[in-house]
């Protein structure tokens, strides 16, 4: 009865072992770099040799926070732009006041073509530099 | 590839001060020896170097040769110590003798499957690694990314501990967990001097690892080597622990230091010559086990809290000097959070009405619980489960005496405070359980499995005593009967 649990648990321990790896492999296919975060060392470079290390930098993008892509794009623009830090600017300036509070540079993150600069000039910035795969730099007004 | 040197200097010094305070302690073949040691360092160096390593950040002055003067001094100071009770002769001996070991004979196949199994798991963590070299989502959002912060220099570093950081999103913002994780990692950006996503991806591999080791050798030391080797083969079976050690979270190395801890603390109980070394050591764990997630604290106080009234009757100097090893962990966790941490998670309701009406909704006691059940029996896969593995061995080994077990009982109050304290933090939490609970019940998992796979393999008989009782009496009747024919003769 011992040496058969043991090989039945030795044999349960590979196989769950194997079960794991196939799963893996799944994911890894299916997922590869899943949030973005190894892409967006490359993706967001020219960006921050623009951009000063210690700056706040502002964020918008053309995603609807609905979305599950919202906040992982946030993230690993986040992870990419160290040391500097991300803050939301999503909504538009009120009307009447220039938006002076904001930060000096911002980063439009993109997945659509679009009017950039519009998109910029709603938040109270002008459009700098479009940085190309749809990272915009944008400089407050 | 300097950081490669600072993570070997960091583990190597570990290595020595767990040998140079649990020197004696283990009763036990030289290769368990060797890896209980060397498992305890992965855990003692990086914590402590991940502690200076945070005061240098906060004192404006790591750098890179700030770092490695600082391993180098660490280093020195562990090989010193070692040196120093090594030749001195003092240790934590036991007076015992230890009882020789019956062999099960099986134990060859058992190391046949062990070796195909971390083939396996090497394969499975290379393959998500390469996939997903940035980690998953709290590593991008929280781990990886602080440790960038770390290693900015200046007054920059103060954004890995802001609410910032993140967006004030709620589930990303976290400016108030500790830092042994991001420190260790950020210790070797600026070892290196580079944000190389492959030392996120070593710190994974190397937490995994002290956790699979730990949890085999020490039962090896403590037991037999049948039992670890069948701990080992129900880990790899553990989805749990297999699919978190490519994550490049913490919650592994919240396990290493739980399950630390309750080794190290069960040593203790277990010498007869009431060392103070290896009570500081098992301090040094519990200390650790706060500053590495904020699911530690509720573990770190009552494993100290264990431990102190455990070890009341050892006189002052035991206890201070359990005391005084959980210091350091405990003392880097209040400077972080009451000097340093900016804004907070706003997990918790800000009045005693919004706790109380949180406590009254009965679907929350019975949401909260079923997580966690669900969390459980997603720890593996059905037929390959670790629960199922481990019934078929109660079953055919049962379990040690209970006076046996009952000596051991009290290791367990650490980790049902730790698993109480979530449930509890589930019940009055403001965040929606809907979010909350399928993500952190299953790390909640990940990090008491091995704690509670080492109890349960410290309380199964061993299968080289239940396979010599199986064949004990055969033997017994073949010489009793010889006997008789004997006497019968004369």
């Amino acid at each position: 009865m011992v040496t058969a649990a043991a090989f039945i648990v030795a044999t349960l321990g590979v196989a769950g072992a194997f079960n794991s790896y196939q799963t893996s492999i799944a994911y890894a296919k299916q997922f590869p770099d899943a949030y973005g975060g190894s892409a967006g060392q490359e993706r967001f470079a020219a960006f921050n040799a623009r951009v000063p290390a210690s700056a706040e930098v502002g964020y918008f993008t053309d995603l609807d926070p609905s979305r599950g892509a919202y906040t992982p794009a946030f993230l690993s623009a986040q992870l990419a732009l160290v040391p500097r830090v991300l803050k939301f600017v999503n909504g538009p300036i009120v009307s009447g006041t220039t938006g002076g509070d904001r930060p000096e540079w911002a980063l439009g993150n993109f997945t659509q073509p679009g009017d950039f600069a519009a998109a910029g000039n709603a938040r109270g910035y002008a459009l700098v530099a479009d940085l190309g795969n749809g990272v915009v730099l944008f400089h407050r007004l | 590839m300097l950081w490669i040197l600072s993570l070997v200097i960091t583990v190597a010094a570990g290595w020595f001060l767990a040998r140079a305070l649990t020197a004696g302690a283990w009763n036990a073949p030289r290769w368990a020896t060797f890896l209980v040691e060397l498992s305890l360092g992965a855990l003692f160096g990086p914590g402590i170097a991940s502690i200076f390593y945070f005061a240098l950040v906060a004192a404006h002055l790591a750098n890179q040769a700030s770092v490695f003067a600082m391993l180098l001094v660490l280093l020195a100071a562990s090989v010193g110590l070692w040196w120093k009770w090594s030749s001195s002769g003092t240790s934590n001996a036991d007076a015992t003798v230890a009882t020789p070991q019956r062999t099960f004979p099986w134990n060859w196949a058992l190391w046949i499957a062990i070796a195909l199994s971390l083939v396996l798991f090497m394969m499975d963590f290379r393959e998500a690694s390469s996939a997903n070299p940035a980690g998953e989502w709290d590593a991008i959002s929280t781990w990886n990314v602080r440790a960038r912060y770390l290693a900015s220099g200046g007054d920059l570093w103060r954004r890995a501990v802001s609410s910032d950081l993140g967006g004030h999103i709620i589930g990303s913002s976290h400016p108030g967990y500790p830092l042994f994780l991001s420190g260790f990692i950020g210790l070797q950006f600026s070892a290196g001097g580079v944000f190389d996503e492959t030392i996120s991806i070593a710190a994974s591999l190397l937490f995994a690892m002290g956790v699979l080791i730990l949890l085999g050798a020490s039962i090896a030391s403590r037991r037999t080597v049948a039992l670890a080797l069948l701990a080992w083969l129900v880990l790899f079976a553990s989805e749990v622990f297999t699919s978190q050690s490519r994550m490049q979270y913490s919650d592994l190395l919240q396990a290493l230091a739980f399950l630390a801890a309750l080794v190290l603390l069960d040593a203790a109980a277990r010498s007869t010559t009431a060392s103070p070394r290896l009570l500081f050591a098992a301090g040094l764990a519990i200390g650790l086990s706060c500053w590495i997630k904020n699911e530690g604290l509720p573990f770190a106080i009552a494993a100290l809290a264990a431990g102190l009234w455990k070890f009341r009757s050892r006189g002052v100097a035991s206890l201070a000097a359990l005391a005084l090893g959980a210091l350091p962990g405990f003392a880097a966790l209040a400077i972080l959070k009451f000097a340093f941490v900016q804004g907070s998670e706003e997990l918790l309701p800000q009045t005693i009405s919004g706790v109380i009406g949180n406590l009254t909704q009965v679907g929350r006691w019975w949401q909260s619980a079923r997580g966690i059940g669900n969390a459980i029996f997603l720890a593996g896969n059905l037929w390959t489960h670790p629960l199922l593995l481990m019934a078929v061995l109660a079953f055919v080994l049962r379990f040690v005496a209970p006076e046996e077990r009952r000596k051991a009982s009290w290791l367990l109050v650490p980790v049902a405070v730790a698993a109480l304290a979530e449930y509890a933090l589930y019940l009055v939490t403001t965040v929606s359980l809907d979010v909350l609970i399928p993500t952190s019940a299953y790390r909640l998992i990940a990090q008491l499995w091995p704690s509670l796979l080492w109890l349960f393999f410290m309380a199964l008989r061993a299968p080289e005593e239940a396979y010599a009782l199986n064949a004990k009496p055969v033997i017994a009747e073949s010489v009793a009967t010889a006997s008789a024919a004997k006497r019968k003769r004369r």
